[in-house]
């Protein structure tokens, strides 16, 4: 594993994308020489608050400005996920009923317990007409 | 990232789905599509995961899908080869125990030998 320089995309309308983010998270994890497992966490993690954001947004694709970062620094990694969307806090979702057995849950919440249980530390604020969530997850480096 | 599904429905009874790449919010209509077109008289559904690089919530929603599609029939879905992070997320959702989960090639290939002569 190596510290690579920390990475900053801009994804704008069509191009803000659930795929483009994967494939930036993707390359990250590659630089870093992070072992599967993990870069499958971080892949996880950016496919439900991609998704999520584009989803419940509301705004039209060609106005979405989604913006992707992701450091390493002291033995942490932070993913941090900007756009532009109206207020929305992804971490505000409500548990899943994991109780149940899975014939009998409603499906929903899985997503964000998902990011939970894969990140160490989760924080979301509005800044600057901007949603910011940013995680981190513990790596050895 | 893209995803590729091989399905082989070659033993009465029995399909099997290989998935290559990636089941996240992108692809997981694809899944959903091709398990939706399995035969209804199919009892068991075998998940291959050996290739599969992740899976997210939706395609977890799709593999639960099928699952309550199989045992509302009597049948099941069972998963096999799954990498570490896969596994993971599985345990995180605790689905594990609602699937029969093979550790080897060997050990499923026994179970599908068995399940084909209770089939007769």
């Amino acid at each position: 594993m190596t510290i690579p320089p920390p990475m900053l995309v801009r994804f704008q309308g069509s191009d803000a994308t659930t795929a483009n983010a994967l494939q930036a998270v993707q390359e990250f994890a590659e630089r870093a020489g992070l072992p599967d497992a993990m870069r499958s966490d971080l892949l996880v993690v950016t496919d439900e608050i991609v998704s999520n954001l584009l989803k419940y947004g509301g705004l039209p694709r060609e106005r979405v400005e989604l913006e992707v970062r992701a450091s390493i620094e002291q033995g942490a990694l932070t993913l941090q996920f900007a756009d532009n969307g109206r207020p929305f806090d992804p971490l505000s979702a409500p548990p899943p009923a994991l109780e149940l057995p899975v014939k009998q849950r409603p499906i929903g919440g899985l997503g964000i317990h998902l990011v939970r249980s894969l990140t160490d530390k989760q924080r979301y604020a509005r800044s600057d007409g901007r949603n910011v969530l940013v995680l981190t997850r513990a790596v050895g480096l | 990232m893209p995803l590729k599904i091989d399905v082989d429905a070659n033993k009465p009874g029995i399909t099997r789905v290989a998935l290559v790449g990636s089941l996240d919010s992108d692809t997981a209509p694809q899944l959903e599509k091709a398990l939706a077109a399995i035969d209804a008289a199919v009892l068991l559904v075998v998940l291959d995961m050996k290739e599969l690089a992740f899976i997210s919530s939706a395609g977890l929603r799709v593999v639960f899908v099928a699952l309550k599609r199989q045992e509302a029939k009597g049948g099941e879905v069972v998963v096999t080869n799954m990498s570490e992070g896969v596994k993971k997320v599985f345990e995180i959702v605790k689905a594990l125990p609602n699937m029969n989960v093979f550790a080897s090639v060997k050990e499923m290939d026994e179970y599908l030998a068995h399940f084909q002569k209770k089939q007769g």
